[in-house]
Order: structure tokens, then C-alpha cells, then sequence
């Protein structure tokens, strides 16, 4: 997972950063935090993009395909998936600038995909930033997939997809109700204890609050302490409603 | 709390909830190359939760590719808690479907 953040302004603060990557620095920099999953393609690693399209509280899917490979058929199964799941997506097409690129023959094909019975989905081909405001509402009849074709090479499409990005809205978090939510990774750390990564998907907790985690071989549950909380690297005494969802709890 | 006792797919909640060892669900059979019978196992994701369940009831005798029939699954392993509508993905080889999960039915 990598953080983007944004400015005001909407420019992305990881450029101006002594480490791009720091995810600390962009969350007390930014405006507006996105998270980026990375899923792995191949079938082979099918367990991992479920786990990060089930277990991340993830608020879009973007489908990256090759210009000059085409839509796989993985890729149709990860559109087809994203579909089923009512996750909201875009879809971007890359490496424009190459020879071999078969951008026309790969976007119509994708288009073919999305008006597939099942998927029922209207494509909208997003060609330059005055394009991206009218995407975003269009996104919200849950039926538009908005399309971009970039090229990492000559930076064709980038600002235009970095606009779509930083206009994104955030999906609605529950934050009223009885807190949930579910562990994803558990460590060890030597001087601070056991620490657990948790997507808190309801509710609010707060450093300090005693909780249950379970359930337990038995199906029961036993009572902890939260003695602290970090997000993106950061300590938050009480996380602000509506934050990035990825919790880590010293228990 | 040390990290051997804990799982992926176990929650923090405020107080202790029912977890569920067998549930009713909605399923969609996404794709499946022959039939789907009772006895029938597949992983299920949901949420963080990665837990192998067998089919131990079905609506008819056999499911295919693009059916939807209410099933009732059971864990292999160990019981998770699972909420009314909470939406998982099963799979198994070329098996690929989508569920809801309906009501908890037995803890243990």
C-alpha cells in the first residue's frame, strides 16, 4: 500500500517530500489522503487481490491495462468481480506511446466487456481535464466506468488522471453504530508488544477503550485494552471520523 | 494478548458477539467448469476472513455456472463472526462466486 497525498490545490504533496514514500509526512502534509492498493494480475495471486478487494474497505477499483497486451482474461475476471462487488471503477490504459500499443482495437474491447449482461456498465472515455468533473458525476449513477489512456513514458493523460484522483470523492464510512472491526495482520514488536493492523469498517475507538477480540477456537471473545493507535504511521489519540480505515492497535 | 493467540479475520468489538460455525447464505455461481453438490468445499473471503467452508445444504441437487440458490455453509476450521448481509467471495480452482450471508445458525 502507498499513500498520495494532495495540496489544497489538489497537486500532489509526495513530489515536494524528502521521502515520496513516507506515509507520515504526506498524512500531516495533505489535504486529502488517498491509498493505493497494488493487486497482483495473474491468477496465481487471485487470494491476494480478494484479500485486498474484501479486506482493505477499499473505496474504488482501478483496472490498469496494457496497451499493447489487452485486456486478459483476468482482467475481464477482475472486472466482472469489481461488478458483482458494486465496487465503484475506472479503468486506465497505459503505455499509449508505444509501437505495439493497440489502444483503438483495447479500449473497444474493454467497452465490449462493460456492456456484457451481468456487467451492464456504460463506458466514458475521459480524453482531457475538462472531461473529469463531468466522470465523477456520472460515476455516481453506479453505472459509468470512466476510461483513461496514459503513457508513463511522455506523461500523456497523467495530469488528467491526477485531477480524477485528487476530485475522487471518499465512499460514506459508517462511523455511528457499534464499532467493528477486523484484524488483517499481527505482530510482535519487541519493547511495544503485540500490535495488530485492523480495517475498521464501523464505528469509533479510541486510545484507551477496553474492547473484545474474537472469536477464539471456542467462539468466545476476551477483553483487551487499546493502549495506542497509529494511522498511516502517525499517533492519533482519537482518529478523526471518516480517516483512512487501516488501524494499528498496540493491544 | 500474544500474537500466537490471534488470527486474521477475528474482530475488535465493544462487547462479545455470537460467531457463527455454520450460516445460511445467498450465493451467485459466478463460474464453476461442472456442478456444485452437497459435500462441496470451497475458500471463502470476507472481509479479512480466509476460512475453507463445505456446502452442507443446498436448494436443489446441483448448481452451475450462473445459478442462485440459498445454501448453508459450515466452516472447516474454527467459527468467525459474520453479520447478516455481509457480501464474500468463494473460490476453488476455476470456481468463482459471490454471497450474502443470510443468518447465523449454530456457534459451535
Amino acid at each position: 500500500m502507498r499513500v498520495l497525498g494532495f495540496s489544497k490545490s489538489n497537486i500532489p504533496v509526495n513530489w515536494s517530500l524528502r521521502d515520496p514514500l513516507s506515509e507520515a509526512d504526506a498524512m500531516r502534509n495533505s489535504s486529502k489522503i488517498i491509498r493505493l492498493i497494488d493487486l497482483g494480475g495473474h491468477e496465481r495471486y487471485l487470494r491476494t487481490t480478494l484479500k485486498g478487494l474484501m479486506g482493505y474497505e477499499v473505496d474504488y477499483a482501478m483496472l490498469v491495462v496494457a496497451s499493447d497486451d489487452g485486456l486478459l482474461t483476468m482482467g475481464k475476471e477482475h472486472l466482472a468481480l469489481a461488478s458483482t462487488l458494486k465496487i465503484p471503477m475506472f479503468v486506465v490504459v497505459t503505455k499509449v506511446d508505444k509501437p505495439t500499443a493497440r489502444t483503438e482495437e483495447v479500449i473497444n474491447e474493454i467497452k465490449r466487456i462493460l456492456r456484457l449482461p451481468g456487467i451492464n456498465k456504460l463506458a466514458f472515455e475521459v480524453k482531457d481535464e475538462r472531461d473529469v468533473v463531468s466522470a465523477i458525476l456520472a460515476m455516481r449513477t453506479e453505472r459509468v466506468v470512466p476510461i483513461f489512456r496514459v503513457s508513463n513514458v511522455t506523461g500523456e493523460g497523467l495530469n488528467t488522471l491526477i485531477k480524477f484522483l485528487a476530485s475522487l470523492p471518499p465512499k460514506k464510512k459508517n462511523v455511528e453504530g457499534d464499532p467493528l472491526g477486523y484484524i488483517d495482520e499481527i505482530y510482535s514488536v519487541p519493547g511495544a508488544g503485540t500490535v495488530v493492523l485492523v480495517t475498521v469498517t464501523r464505528g469509533q475507538l479510541v486510545q484507551g477503550d477496553d474492547v473484545y477480540i474474537g472469536p477464539f477456537e471456542d467462539g468466545g471473545f476476551r477483553p483487551i485494552k487499546i493502549k495506542s493507535i497509529q494511522i498511516n504511521r502517525v499517533f492519533v489519540r482519537e482518529p478523526l471520523l471518516g480517516t483512512s480505515p487501516r488501524w494499528l492497535f498496540r493491544v | 494478548m500474544t500474537k500466537e493467540r490471534l488470527r486474521k479475520g477475528m474482530v475488535v468489538v465493544r462487547t462479545p458477539k455470537r460467531s457463527a460455525r455454520t450460516f445460511k447464505a445467498r450465493i451467485f455461481v459466478l463460474h464453476h467448469p461442472t456442478t456444485i453438490r452437497k459435500g462441496y468445499v470451497a475458500t471463502i473471503h470476507l472481509k479479512t476472513i480466509r476460512q475453507a467452508a463445505r456446502f452442507v445444504e443446498l436448494e436443489r441437487a446441483y448448481l452451475r455456472t450462473g445459478d442462485i440458490s440459498a445454501v448453508t455453509l459450515e466452516f472447516l476450521y474454527r467459527p468467525e463472526y459474520l453479520e447478516p448481509g455481509d457480501v464474500f467471495v468463494f473460490r476453488e480452482g476455476r470456481t468463482r462466486g459471490v454471497g450474502v450471508v443470510q443468518e447465523i445458525i449454530d456457534t459451535s
